[in-house]
């Protein structure tokens, strides 16, 4: 056997070549259904993977290149159901044609879906569910922060309510969008700045709240991002999450410390009512009082028990045996002092009997009269005191006389009686 | 938080703490009317606060450079409106002749 003399033989790379630029040109764009097997992450970031069919039994090898592994968002992994849109190609090294993905879509769920799936089961390994992380909230709050948009009705409804139920606690309201491109970020740097203030003091927090009204599942994208996620993870306060939806969980209410479905139920979950709060008081004030009368009662029957023992009984004897003799004292007192009363009395008595017995005006019983001029208490010893005409006061025994004098006759004793006096 | 050195969490957690004292009854009857007394000072106190409190909402505009909150008062649009639209429409609902 010879080779012909016209033969040109391909070299093998001017054949893969070649062979490439067929396949290129055949199959510019393909979609290619099929399962991930021996999957690979490169340190490249590329990813490799065969995507197989088992019956028959086939395979095809297949690279996504780093800058459009970056935009999947959901991790591709061995026995996942693909469709992928590709282009054909050979690896020249190695003369084997392969799969280079442009497109890969996970099978029978949507992308988005999968990825939310996927984002769950990643933060649960981390423990961000955990339930023994979730911090309680506080009993009676006294500043809160809210995250929302606004405009909307859910800042509103939240204000409304806080007003009505606790004005007590004062109210932070941070603005942030909460759907669409970016909202996520936004999200995640309010959080981030809330939780930042509390931590250095200089805006103590007791909690916040996202809130969102209701809305579509769509809507919820920026509550199922991870950095949201990682920002209430972080969060040096409670976060209550009130995204609003009853059927979807958002990742944000698995994560939060606590989840309310409306916006108006988080700030119900966080603060008492001031009404019943007032009411606690009213019972605790009552339940002080009862307790107070009780031990006061109890100290009064304790107090009555001890005074009926004669241990106690005897110096209340001793103290009635005081007063007694006291009482005595005194009557003995009282009747010293009314004997000496009458004892001196009747000293009195017989003093006045010789003074009244002394007195000039008992002389006059014995016939003798005093006389005197009217106006002078001098009485008249002699003639030569009057004139004819004096006006004469004679003092009897019995009654006086007034006189007035006819005539003078000066002279002895008892010689000449004036007619006047008797 | 407001400059408050007590809180309802501080205040609540003593009285039940003073009831407690008070209901075991082992503390002598000085201390347990120091107690009572210590009781009415802090539901005064409670009472005081939940009267006196008035709604307040602020804005959080951002940080400054020193790392302080940058707030101002929040106003709500709709919540402005509703305030002006209120009055009248309650006072309606409020008068059965006016339903129909």
């Amino acid at each position: 056997m010879t080779v012909p003399e016209n033969i040109r033989p391909f070299t093998v790379s001017r054949l893969n070549t070649a062979i490439k630029a067929r396949l290129e040109e055949f199959f510019p764009t393909v979609w290619v259904t099929g399962e991930i097997s021996n999957f690979t992450r490169a340190q490249s970031g590329h990813l490799y993977f065969s995507l197989i069919e088992i019956e028959p039994a086939s395979q095809i090898p297949c690279c996504l290149w780093r800058s459009i592994a970056l935009r999947l968002n959901f991790e591709p992994r061995n026995g996942m159901e693909v469709i992928l849109r590709a282009e054909l190609s050979v690896y020249l090294p190695r003369g084997e044609y392969q799969l280079i993905v442009q497109e890969l879509h996970p099978k029978g769920i949507g992308a988005a879906e999968l990825a939310l799936r996927q984002l769950k089961e990643k933060l649960l390994r981390k423990g961000y569910f955990d339930p023994r992380r979730k911090r309680p909230l506080p009993h009676y709050p006294r500043r809160i922060a809210l995250i929302a948009s606004p405009t909307g009705a859910a800042i509103r409804d939240m204000l409304e309510l806080l007003g009505k139920r606790w004005p007590v606690a004062e109210a932070i309201v941070r603005p942030s969008r909460v759907q669409g491109d970016g909202a996520a970020e936004e999200l995640a740097t309010a959080i981030r700045q809330l939780s930042w203030l509390h931590h250095q003091g200089s805006l103590p927090l007791d909690a916040i709240v996202l809130g969102r009204g209701g809305g579509s599942s769509e809507d919820l994208a920026a509550f199922n991002e991870e950095i949201v996620a990682d920002a209430i993870y972080e969060s040096s306060v409670p976060v209550v999450s009130a995204v609003g939806h009853e059927i979807d969980v958002s990742i944000a209410d698995l994560v939060a410390d606590a989840r309310a479905l409306t916006p108006s139920e988080a700030i119900t979950k966080l603060c008492p009512d001031r009404k019943t709060f007032n009411e606690e008081l009213l019972s605790f004030e009552a339940r002080l009082r009862e307790t107070i009368n009780y031990r006061l009662v109890l100290a009064r029957q304790r107090l009555d028990k001890f005074t009926d023992r004669p241990a106690f009984r005897k110096p209340f004897d001793r103290l009635r045996e005081l007063e007694q003799k006291l009482d005595d004292t005194s009557l003995r007192l009282q009747r010293a002092m009314a004997w000496r009363f009458r004892l001196a009395r009747d000293q009195v008595n017989t003093l006045a009997q010789q003074l009244e017995s002394l007195s000039p005006l008992n002389v006059l019983h014995r016939g003798y009269t005093l006389t005197q001029k009217p106006g002078s208490e001098q009485l008249l010893r002699s003639a030569t005191d009057v004139q004819v005409g004096d006006l004469l006061r004679t003092r009897l025994a019995s009654g006086q006389i007034f006189s007035r004098v006819e005539a003078v006759a000066p002279g002895d004793h008892a010689q000449l009686s004036t007619s006047g006096a008797s | 938080m407001p400059n408050d050195p007590l809180t309802f969490e501080q205040a609540v957690s003593e009285l039940e703490r003073i009831l407690r004292d008070l209901e075991d009854g082992n503390t002598t009857l000085e201390e347990a009317l120091a107690r009572y007394e210590r009781g009415v000072g802090l539901l005064r106190h409670c009472y005081r606060q939940l009267q006196n409190a008035e709604q307040k909402i602020q804005q959080l505009t951002g940080i400054s450079e020193e790392g302080k909150p940058l707030l101002r008062p929040f106003e709500h649009i709709s919540a402005v409106e509703r305030v002006q639209r209120q009055p009248g429409s309650d006072y309606d609902r409020g008068r059965p002749g006016n339903s129909g």
